[in-house]
């Protein structure tokens, strides 16, 4: 049985003030996850595939749940998925796209594309917080992850 | 032909159902020709309505569309039941027209509320009208192949009763056995051209050799030589037994040859001349014995019997080779994809059924009148290297005045006609052209030109009437494609537009709402972990930040379901007018310091509430961003009964608006550029959009300097 404590969190969000806030949320609670954060869609692969600067494995492992953002510079949150899901070494990390956005075609692409749940940010602070934790508790404490 | 036309409607108008009705034979009763969308089938409709009931009915009898963005409560329709149980909310039905006369209606069904536009309106028409004529154009196809049938039949008959259907072969022979009888030196056998006042020369007996091409060159001028006149018009032969010295007789038909004693003989059927023989004889005879004329007589009645059915024979040759070579270029112009491969084919089909070398197309531009080559058939290699747009200047007038005239031009040799001596020509490699003007009603298509290598008679008057049929049949498959090929843009656009907006006001509400979770969220922040640090009007502040964030996510959502307006419907609601608006002043308070608000005698009406609010905020907050600097700024509200609808009116002392602005400021992303104010400019459009769709009308009434009063209607009672 894994220890569900030391499961890590990818959270790739480019808005700096979102990134706080939701840093903010995952760490509210009991549990003390390590949570990675990178600002753009490169950056995300290059952690997963611990390229460039997240060469160094240590600096780098393996998380057990990506938090993902829709719109990202350079590449995409759809195109970061896309490659997540083409990875056979990277298909089997659950991956929730997390968005400001609703839109009915986003969240059926995303879907067709293997993301594991899709996630609208709510405005009000209380809520956005609750969703979050929710996202966190449903990931990592009452699901079961694969062996990293 | 019709179905295909009912799903390219629902395609093009994005309808759930599509129905196309026409009146049958006795104009009493509509019967439902085609149908595209999803029916429920479980629910029968009455499928042979009388044509004055109900929505059909309403179409049929003001000749003009009809829009209904509610089916529920409407009075004029008539099968409400089957409209519930399709659940179809919305009706643009528009009148099918044929030759003037309603025929049937296009009528186009959503399930969703919907707010038809003008131009969905108008694509709606065309498509009807395009419906019309290709209606009129299977009726026409049918009666053409009904026609061939019966020719068919009668080209049967007349091939059994008559074995000499040669026309030239049986003036040849008569020629011949009247030369045996009279002992004539030679005989000549004439038909009149089709003005009746020439007679040329079709066919001889004994012509001598040296005198065989001067024969056939001379026609005779009826009106020259007063004794074939006379013949001609009596019926009765006419002689010259010494034709030298007679002065009936014309001086150039005695220049012609040596001719002594003559008999024109005309050739009469049915009490009327259908062509003449003319008996020659180089010496001067004596009168004729009567059994001399009565032998002539019966030849006469034979002859005449003989052409007479030669003559229907070619004539029907002559329309069944028409109607073959319409039908053909009808059947094959039908499959062609465009504009371009219509003309080739017209080129093509015309070449071949009059045994032209090459065929033209060319287009002729309505300004400049220049003609550009387009399309060809069979064009040598050095002329298609050579072709080129012909300024008018280079244009013969033979061929201008055939495109003002609609006429068809031959020019049996272009080589002796100075006017065809221009560059462009004689790089045809061409001897004669045969040109028909293809035009419409409406405008000049171009022509159809016909290319024979060398000069002479190529063409019959038969072909030329083929030809004028063949330029009328391609101006009218033009005139449709031009008509299908504007249609099927205008919505494209229309469908661009809308795809264009969308996109748009996802993007907008995705990246307004992006800044909102960070205001909420560092406000909230503040307020759980400073909360001892705050004293109360520091956390009434942050509290106020909260709420207004909170309002300004409700505005986006409901731009974002407004621009689904019409599409995704909401419940309307009884809503107090004057309540909304007094609240929307309070809200506005701050920005209405020194204004005189006004707010007078409101109705409750049935509305979707957050689109009435919509309506009044912006109308409101319009008038306070438009009021510049007027000394006594006035704001007033009010209303008007009108019978069944209210009139709703917002007043202020603002700028004003040019009135060469009144209807721009209803459209998207359009704001005065006089003022440099805030607002999306999209904030006018929501409200037209919205009262359009409750059935009301928006406009402005101002004048700069003046003031606006912005006035809407809004219909009284329960929502139709």
């Amino acid at each position: 049985m894994t220890d569900e404590r030391a499961v890590s969190i990818l959270l790739v969000e480019d808005n700096q003030d979102h990134a706080e806030l939701t840093l903010k949320a995952l760490r509210n609670g009991p549990m003390t996850n390590e949570v990675f954060w990178v600002k753009d869609g490169q950056e995300a692969l290059d952690f997963l595939q611990q390229k460039g600067r997240w060469a160094d494995s240590s600096a780098a492992p393996r998380p057990g749940l990506v938090l993902l953002d829709v719109n990202l510079p350079k590449v995409g949150g759809h195109e970061v998925l896309r490659r997540i899901k083409a990875d056979e070494g990277l298909k089997a990390i659950p991956v929730v796209m997390l968005t400001t956005s609703d839109r009915e075609e986003e969240v059926a692409a995303s879907y067709l594309a293997g993301v594991n749940s899709f996630v609208t940010k709510p405005v009000p602070f209380k809520d956005f917080v609750e969703r979050i934790k929710s996202v966190k508790g449903y990931w990592v404490i009452t699901n079961r992850l694969p062996e990293p | 032909m019709l179905d295909r036309f009912a799903a390219l409607t629902l395609e093009l108008m994005d309808a759930d159902l599509v129905h196309i009705w026409l009146l049958g034979g006795d104009a009493r009763r509509l019967t439902l020709e085609a149908q595209a969308g999803v029916v429920r089938a479980d629910v029968a409709i009455e499928h042979r309505p009388e044509r004055d009931k109900g929505l059909t009915g309403c179409i049929l009898a003001a000749g003009r569309a009809l829009v209904i963005e509610n089916l529920e409560h409407d009075a004029r329709v008539w099968n409400r039941a089957w409209y519930a149980a399709q659940e179809l909310r919305s009706f643009l039905g528009a009148p099918v027209v044929v030759g003037g006369t309603p025929a049937g209606v296009v009528a186009c069904m959503t399930r969703a509320p919907r707010v038809w536009t003008e131009e969905e309106v108008e694509t709606a028409e065309t498509l009807a009208t395009a419906a019309a004529i290709a209606i009129r154009n299977a009726q026409l196809h049918a009666e053409t192949r009904a026609q061939l049938a019966h020719n068919e039949t009668l080209l049967e008959v007349a091939r059994a009763a008559n074995s000499t259907l040669d026309f030239t072969e049986a003036m040849r022979r008569v020629a011949r056995a009247v030369g045996r009888a009279t002992g004539a030196d030679m005989v000549g056998a004439y038909l009149p051209d089709a003005e009746r006042a020439v007679l040329r020369p079709v066919a001889g007996y004994h012509v001598p050799p040296d005198l065989v091409q001067k024969f056939l060159d001379f026609p005779l001028v009826i009106a020259r030589n007063s004794y074939i006149e006379e013949g001609w018009r009596t019926g009765q032969p006419a002689w010259a037994l010494d034709a030298q010295g007679d002065d009936r007789i014309d001086p150039e038909l005695l220049a012609w040859a040596p001719v002594r004693s003559i008999v024109f003989f005309p050739l009469v059927a049915k009490d009327e001349p259908i062509g003449a023989l003319f008996l020659i004889w180089w010496a001067p005879r004596t009168p004729p014995a009567a059994a001399e004329l009565q032998l002539l007589e019966a030849i006469a009645r034979q002859t005449a019997l003989a052409i007479g059915n030669a003559r229907l024979v070619d004539e029907l040759h002559r329309r069944l080779r028409e109607t073959e070579v319409l039908l053909g270029l009808a059947d094959s112009v039908s499959h062609a994809s465009d504009i371009g491969e219509i003309m080739r084919r017209v080129c093509r089909e015309a070449a071949r059924a009059l045994g032209a070398d090459y065929g033209v197309f060319y287009v002729v531009n309505e300004e400049t009148r220049e003609a550009r080559p387009v399309a060809g058939y069979h064009v040598p290699k050095d002329v298609l290297a050579g072709a080129r747009s012909l300024p008018e200047d280079e244009i013969p007038a033979a061929m201008v005045q055939a495109h003002e005239t609609g006429q068809t031009l031959y020019v049996p040799d272009i080589t002796a006609d100075a006017a065809f001596d221009t560059p462009a020509f004689r790089a045809s490699e061409a001897g004669a052209l045969l040109m028909g003007p293809v035009a419409s009603k409406e405008r000049l298509f171009g022509n159809v030109t016909l290319f024979w290598r060398a000069p002479g008679t190529h063409v019959s008057d038969g072909d030329l009437a083929l030809m004028t049929a063949i330029s009328g049949q391609a101006a009218l498959t033009l005139e449709n494609a031009r008509l299908l090929g504007e249609t099927q843009s205008q919505a494209t656009a229309l469908k661009d537009k809308n795809a264009e907006l969308d996109t748009f006001v996802y993007t907008v509400s995705h990246d307004l709402k992006a800044p909102l979770v960070t205001i909420q969220g560092m406000s909230g922040m503040v307020l759980e972990e400073y909360a001892d640090k705050l004293d109360d009007d520091g956390k009434h502040y942050l509290q106020r930040i909260a709420a207004n964030t909170q309002q300004m996510e409700r505005l986006i959502l409901d731009l974002l379901a407004l621009s689904r307006c019409g599409r995704e419907g909401r419940a309307p609601e009884e809503v107090n007018l004057r309540e909304l608006v007094d609240e929307m002043v309070g809200d506005l308070a701050p920005r209405l310091q020194g204004t005189t608000v006004t707010v007078g005698d409101l109705p409750v009406v049935t509305a979707v509430r957050v689109q009435m609010e919509q309506v009044m905020r912006n109308l409101l907050t319009n008038a306070i961003k438009y009021m510049g600097d007027s000394a006594s700024p006035e704001i007033e509200v009010g209303m008007t009964p009108r019978g069944t609808e209210h009139e709703i009116w917002v007043r202020d002392t603002g700028i004003g608006i040019d009135p060469a602005y009144h209807d721009k400021v209803f459209e998207i992303f359009q704001r005065l550029k006089e003022v440099e104010a805030e607002g999306s400019g999209v904030g006018l459009p929501i409200v037209k959009k919205i009262v359009q769709a409750a059935g009301g009308r928006i406009w402005v009434e101002s004048a700069p300097g003046q003031g606006s009063t912005f006035r809407f209607t809004w219909p009284a009672g329960p929502r139709r």
